[in-house]
């Protein structure tokens, strides 16, 4: 503990969180170009070292508090300055789920996908690092650079499946995105021609003074409207189940389980620059986001149980998850802000875990849909298990994952004297049951009615390994529940000025 | 109010070629032409950008020349170069799916797609 | 109807935008936030403290050089991935059996454009080293004559065809190539931390910062360059 704490104290830890996974990237197809094994093995070596850098700057946060960094030496508001703080710790953590989603990918890299194996991984290890780069800035349009640096390999990620209808979901997830980052970056002009400044913190005190003018409305809207298409937030969620049920199932576990997150930590971010200056305005806005909230989560969980194709329900309860966070996080109490938060992580796992268990199953039978795959638990079990219980979990039923974010938001609703909002956490939690009983249904208990599941054999470690551990972490999540909230609680006290 | 209009008439004329480029995007069936309209969005927000950071009668950043009192803002100028590149980026991409899918389905009229707009 | 809707909408939407802009300051004047706050200082600090005559170079590459390095990341994952959505799409071709004879992508140039293209080719090489070299004290810089490069290639693959340009570099370095600029920026970022004590720090010795923007600027002229004509390749030979 002692030399770890040594080398969480490297003054210039921070940029190397981004900096390593980049750096990878560009060697890779540049060393690599003609051993896609070795750069299958590589990518997953420096996703690995990156994740042991976030372990690393926790210790540091652990023993110090939140800590910074100015790049080239310029002091903010000349240079662009990097910021560490618990929520940069919760989601750079979730970033191990990268490592995962490259391990249980590497079937692809043998056979047909052999020819896009280093591209694969290259663009996955610059989505890594834009995601990492997201969260620990402190600079506006850093915010927007690294924004797009994490966006543009999604976009082309989800077309890497051979499937005939990917390259057009990405192309529909694509124009939106490219909309909403263009309408984010008009915020930040905006704001800069407010304030002369691009430093969050800067812009925040020198917004003040002014008051709630309407170009400083304008700004936070349009950086909302951009952020929350990204975070697919009713009604800007409509890209969302046709491109995380496109994409290989790899990518879209990163994409339910990091990518739309990345969405909600600008949400986040833009609380602390807009919050002083807008004061009793931004309670407008939470009590939007609270209202949009509660729509995503009966629009998603109602959604998902009428689905046929099992990779489409799960992208339809990312939708309902998402809801739940914002409900967290329009709520404003610190109770439920923590919930939220802590909501990115827990669904994080589950999500991830979920997705990769269905591409299992998927991807070993070539079929889509839950009537399909009638019968499948008997052929594949711990596949299958591993699905069944990641439902489970992604409902919220304690003490599993699902269960940690939904209750200290249903808290939060009580202390915000809103207990009718409980309804609709509970109710949410029961439509999730019910569509994860259907699957669990059709898997175990129906007798199968296609070929390819009667011939299926379980699915490859590469494959197992990473799904089910996971969905374990999902399951046992609950049990950390305490611990996170409570390392969570004093961010969620401290946003917004309030 | 016309005042005001005359004086921020070049955040006036940003506006009109965003909303151009907004409903090329959103009204145009053809793939093509929505990548199109939105490049031209992405032009208006670099023009809102750099005039801001303008002074009528003033010089470009450049120490050195002789030039100046009134130097315009080296910032937005920066932000807008990143910003095309990043525009760029967004653009091949967008172009190189536009390809598949015009392989793979053989059309690029969003209403051929079989796909509500 | 359904464009009239539309028509509508976007119309709301700009009076919407405009009546948040107009309480911006007025354009063209100066004094307001944007002259009077960050961008003062960095005139103030003059070439010593920035590096370079050209601020805007200055504060690309100096002040605020993550953003460049985000930037040249960003099209080089552009690169990467149009060469990975094409890819996977000539792959599945190839495998279903319905493998067309390749046709020559180039366009049927007239020996007229074919001849001013080879004679200007020369020019707009030299054009874009100038702009890359000395953009750090005219307007210019390392992406503009990148830019002027990539579009000399493309003029070229116009008027001898995208094979003879592809296969002006062997696939090895084209890989480095590719990869230059993110790769000698983090050089230079690593090397701040020695010299300067911090990533992306310029030397403090003006002489040696100096010439470290000047590597920068060719590093990302180079880099765009290859990145550029990398994509209009891949998208030119697909195309049939």
């Amino acid at each position: 503990m002692r030399a770890l704490a040594a080398f969480a104290d490297w003054p210039h830890l921070l940029p190397a969180l981004f900096l390593l996974p980049l750096a990878g990237a560009a060697l890779l197809p540049a060393l690599l170009r003609t051993r896609p094994a070795v750069a299958w093995a590589s990518a997953l070596a420096v996703a690995l070292a990156t994740t042991m850098l976030a372990v690393l700057a926790l210790v540091r946060l652990l023993g110090d508090g939140d800590y910074g960094y100015a790049m080239a030496g310029w002091a903010p508001p000349l240079g662009i300055e990097l910021r560490y703080d618990r929520l940069s710790a919760i989601t750079l953590l979730t970033g191990a789920l990268v490592s995962l989603a490259l391990l249980f990918a590497r079937r692809e890299m043998t056979g047909a996908g052999r020819r896009q194996a280093v591209l694969y991984c290259s663009l996955v290890l610059i989505l890594l690092g834009g995601m990492n780069g997201f969260v620990i800035t402190a600079d506006l349009f850093n915010l927007f650079v690294f924004m797009e640096l994490l966006s543009l390999p999604a976009y082309a990620l989800v077309a890497m499946s051979p499937a005939r209808g990917a390259a057009l979901a990405a192309l529909k997830y694509l124009l939106p995105g490219a909309v909403s980052s263009l309408l984010v970056l008009f915020g930040i002009g905006v704001l800069h021609a407010l304030t002369g400044s691009l430093n969050m913190a800067d812009v925040a005190v020198r917004l003040t003074p002014g008051g709630p003018s309407p170009a400083t409305v304008l700004a936070l809207v349009l950086i909302s409207v951009g952020l929350l298409v990204k975070a697919a937030l009713f009604p800007l969620h409509f890209w969302l189940p046709d491109a995380h049920s496109a994409a290989p199932g790899p990518v879209s576990a990163l994409l339910s389980g990091l990518v739309v997150k990345m969405g909600v930590v600008g949400v986040v971010r833009m609380f602390d620059v807009f919050g002083p200056a807008l004061g009793g305005a931004m309670q407008a806005f939470e009590n939007l986001l609270l209202i949009l909230g509660v729509l995503a989560i009966l629009t998603g969980a109602l959604a998902a149980l009428v689905q046929h194709e099992l990779k489409r329900m799960l992208a339809w309860s990312t939708v309902a998850n998402i809801g739940y966070i914002f409900v967290g996080l329009g709520l404003a109490g610190s109770a439920a802000v923590s919930g939220g938060i802590a909501h990115v992580f827990y669904h994080g796992l589950t999500k991830a875990g979920l997705f990769l268990a269905a591409a299992a199953l998927v991807e070993r039978t070539g079929l889509h849909d839950i009537d399909d795959l009638r019968g499948l638990g008997h052929r594949m079990p711990l596949a299958a298990t591993a699905l069944s219980a990641g439902l489970i979990a992604v409902a919220g039923v304690p003490p599993t994952a699902g269960f940690v974010g939904k209750w200290q938001i249903a808290l939060g609703a009580l202390e915000a004297g809103r207990p009718e909002l409980l309804v609709v956490v509970l109710g949410g939690a029961l439509l999730a049951l019910a569509y994860g009983m259907r699957v669990i249904n059709a898997l175990f208990f129906r007798a199968p009615v296609s070929d390819q599941v009667v011939t299926a054999s379980e699915a490859p470690a590469s494959m197992l390994v990473p799904s089910v551990l996971l969905v374990a972490l999902a399951l046992a999540g609950g049990l950390s529940g305490a611990r996170v909230i409570e390392f969570i609680l004093p961010f969620a006290e401290s946003l917004g000025g309030r | 109010m016309l005042q005001a209009l005359f004086s921020h008439i070049d955040y006036v004329a940003v506006t009109v070629l965003f909303c151009a480029g907004l409903y090329i995007m959103i009204a145009r069936g053809n793939l093509l032409k929505k990548v199109i309209g939105l490049n031209i969005m992405e032009t208006a927000v670099f023009a809102f950008i750099v005039t801001t950071g303008m002074i009528d009668g003033g010089d470009p950043p450049l120490l050195e020349q002789g030039l100046g009192p009134d130097f315009a803002s080296p910032l937005p100028h920066a932000l807008v170069l990143t910003g095309i590149v990043v525009a760029v980026s967004v653009t091949a991409v967008a172009l190189a799916l536009i390809v598949r899918v015009k392989r793979e389905h053989g059309t690029i009229e969003f209403d051929e797609l079989g796909e509500p707009r | 109807m359904k464009r009239r809707a539309y028509k509508l909408l976007v119309v709301a939407l700009g009076l919407a935008l405009l009546g948040g802009l107009l309480w911006l300051p007025p354009p063209g004047q100066p004094g307001g936030p944007v002259h009077e706050h960050v961008a003062a200082r960095y005139v103030e600090g003059g070439t010593e403290a920035a590096g370079a005559p050209n601020l805007t170079t200055a504060v690309l590459l100096n002040y605020r050089g993550l953003d460049t390095f985000g930037e040249v990341t960003v099209i080089f994952a552009a690169l990467l991935a149009a060469l990975a959505v094409l890819g996977v799409g000539a792959a599945a071709r190839n495998a279903s059996g319905t493998g067309k004879p390749r046709v020559d992508a180039r366009l049927p140039a007239s020996p007229v454009v074919n001849f001013i293209i080879r004679l200007m080719a020369p020019f707009m090489a030299t054009f874009a080293a100038f702009v890359m070299i000395q953009g750090d004290v005219l307007p210019g810089g390392g992406f503009q004559g990148g830019v002027v490069l990539g579009a000399m290639m493309i003029l070229l693959s116009v008027a001898i065809g995208p094979d003879r340009v592809s296969g002006m570099v062997a696939p090895a370095p084209l890989g480095w190539l590719r990869a230059i600029a993110p790769l000698v920026f983090l050089v230079v970022a690593v090397s701040g931390l020695a010299l300067s004590g911090a990533w992306f720090g310029l030397s403090d010795q003006p002489a040696l910062g100096h010439a470290l923007m000047v590597v920068l600027e060719l590093a990302i002229g180079m880099g765009g360059a290859a990145v550029i004509t990398g994509i209009y390749l891949s998208l030119a030979r697909e195309v049939e």
